[in-house]
């Protein structure tokens, strides 16, 4: 344990594209920030896409210099694999207990050389590519990640030392690191833990969970992506390229039996996108999207739609009532025809994408004292006139964490939160914290200096 | 990277104290990895002869097709195996092992 202190203008807690956003603004305007992202990189959801909509540019190609400039920004300080434990209030501010749980390899060291990962022999599941491929119990989250060093997986470590014995760093590699405790003395709070898909096998009828080529929205953005698992985009199951492929909209939103009534509001887009994707790489392959109505909101979005039909992707008005498992791991799927009479007809595709929806990541009520909305994301009361501001004064959330949104939006509402903290922060003390760091009694090892 | 006798000597009782902290989850591991190690001698196997799809390497092997996919992926991934064509059909990538793999 430590009683290290760092003082900051700002928290954010959760570092997607909404974090790292709301840090750069305020980092940029000479804000001092410590941005705490709990896994051991940041980027979020955004890192994990293909291609954005509506513009089709590469997700990663915006992602990663937003990341890397975070990295390397002079006003922020970046902590992952780290929670917000606890926070009390402190003068007209908080104070911020953060949890930094152990890597077992020292950030500060670790060049990111890989060593470890080619001599660690335990392939399991990589969750980033949603089990479909493999990463080592040594290993380096993902290939653009930030930090980009490795962690160690304890719970699926043999205990070879292969690992420590390829390290070129000298003591890099520490199993004996410890969970360490520091505090954060901060004027203001982002939250923007941000988002979570609806569980993909929650329509038992869908069969996802059961069969393996009924997958969700965020499995095909890996397909999809060039840095995938199987550089293609493959079926599951074989491996086989996918000849006709169905879409289901609102797989998982503006459902009352799940429990989520609101539209997840990217759902529609992701899915024509993703369609448009897979026309180019699959030029063969038939796509059908299924849908109750399409809602394409946003600026150049309707024209996106418009643009998709003219490819020849199919856009049926239809409810999907189930999806049966035929020969060779096939799919039908029953569908009742909503323009041609109600007629139910049961179609065979190869593969299915259930376009799931959003739920919020984390619950902040216990935390940080702010309130939930009825939909279970962080309560905004002010939306008309300070969209970031939640029911705690001096508590701001953006992106996700309050409500379903695109990236268009969540970088709006990151430049809001920015600007409704800077203007906080100016009404209660008016002054900037002029150093990150100051460190008080110390008992342990890990550093929180600036990199 | 090359260690002293003395080093290595350390990294194992350290690693011997960590296997005992870590019993359960250590033995799963290890578990996980003789099997992955059979049946990568298997794949590696059926690949000598020549290059293969998903499919005929779960037939030629008795595993299932969704299990070799993803054991081929992870080969591929960490250098042991490339793919290296398409079948006739034009529905399957065919893949060989990597040069230099030991087969
Ligand atoms: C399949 C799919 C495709 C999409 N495609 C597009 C597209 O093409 N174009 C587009 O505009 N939008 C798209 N979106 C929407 C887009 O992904 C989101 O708008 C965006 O990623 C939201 O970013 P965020 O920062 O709010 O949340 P996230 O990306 O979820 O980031 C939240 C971060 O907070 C961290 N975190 C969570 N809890 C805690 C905690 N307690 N402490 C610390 N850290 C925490 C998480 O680990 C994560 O890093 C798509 C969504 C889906 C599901």
């Amino acid at each position: 344990m430590t009683n290290k202190r760092l003082h900051v203008d700002a928290l954010v807690v959760g570092g997607g594209i909404a974090g790292m956003q709301t840090s750069l603004d305020l980092g940029d305007q000479g804000y001092q920030v410590a941005l705490v992202e709990k896994t051991a990189s940041i980027g979020g959801n955004m890192v994990q896409l293909s291609k954005v909509f509506p513009t089709l540019d590469c997700a990663s190609c915006i992602t990663t210099p937003k990341m890397s400039s975070v990295h390397h920004h002079d006003n922020i300080k970046l902590l992952t694999s780290s929670e917000v434990q606890k926070v009390t209030p402190h003068g007209d501010g908080f104070i911020a207990e953060v949890l930094l749980k152990p890597t077992y390899v020292n950030n500060d060291t670790c060049t990111g050389c890989q060593k470890c990962e080619e001599a660690c022999p335990v392939d399991i599941l990589d969750e980033y590519d949603y089990g479909f491929n493999a990463r080592r119990a040594a290993y380096i989250p993902f290939p653009t990640a930030i930090p980009y060093t490795a962690v160690i997986d304890m719970d699926h470590c043999i205990f070879c030392g292969q690992c420590i014995k390829a390290c070129p760093v000298p003591d890099c590699i520490d199993f004996n690191m410890q969970p360490e405790v520091i505090e954060i003395e901060t004027s203001a709070i982002v939250i923007s833990t941000g988002f979570k898909v609806t569980p993909y096998d929650a329509k038992e009828e869908y069969g996802a969970g059961k069969f393996r080529n009924v997958i969700d929205g965020l499995m095909m953005e890996r397909l999809l992506a060039p840095t995938g698992p199987y550089g293609h985009v493959l079926r599951p199951s074989d491996g086989k390229l996918p000849d006709s492929i169905a879409y289901v909209q609102c797989a998982g939103s503006r459902d009352l039996t799940l429990g989520v009534p609101y539209c997840s509001r990217v759902c529609c887009m992701y899915a024509i996108k993703q369609a448009m994707l897979l026309a180019g790489a699959l030029p063969m392959a038939d796509i059908t999207i299924y849908y109750m109505d399409i809602r394409t909101f946003g600026k150049q979005y309707e024209q996106f739609y418009q643009n998709a039909k003219a490819m020849g992707i199919e856009f049926v008005k239809a409810k999907v009532a189930r999806i049966t498992e035929v020969e060779n791991q096939d799919l039908n799927v029953r569908v009742e025809l909503i323009d041609e009479n109600s007629q139910v007809v049961e179609r065979h595709h190869d593969l299915v994408v259930l376009s799931v929806g959003m739920l919020p990541n984390y619950d902040p009520q216990a935390v940080f004292s702010i309130d939930i909305a009825e939909d279970k994301f962080v309560e905004t009361p002010y939306y008309h006139n300070s969209p970031a501001a939640t029911t705690r004064p001096g508590i701001f959330a953006a992106g996700t964490a309050a409500g379903p949104m695109d990236i268009v939006d969540t970088i709006v509402t990151a430049g809001s939160a920015a600007a409704d903290v800077a203007a906080y922060i100016q009404s209660h003390n008016g002054h900037k914290a002029e150093t990150a760091v100051e460190t008080q009694t110390t008992v342990a090892e890990r550093s929180v200096d600036h990199d | 990277m090359t260690i002293s006798k003395e080093e290595a000597k350390a990294i194992s009782e350290l690693m011997i104290a960590k296997r005992k902290e870590h019993v359960e989850t250590a033995k799963a591991a290890q578990q996980l990895v003789k099997e992955n190690n059979a049946i990568r001698r298997k794949l590696k196997k059926a690949l000598k002869s020549g290059p293969h799809t998903i499919p005929q390497l779960a037939e030629e092997t008795g595993m299932e097709t969704v299990d070799v996919l993803w054991h081929i992926a992870a080969m591929e991934k960490y250098g042991a195996v490339i793919e290296v064509g398409m079948d006739e059909d034009e529905e399957y990538y065919t893949y060989s092992l990597a040069k230099g793999v030991k087969k």
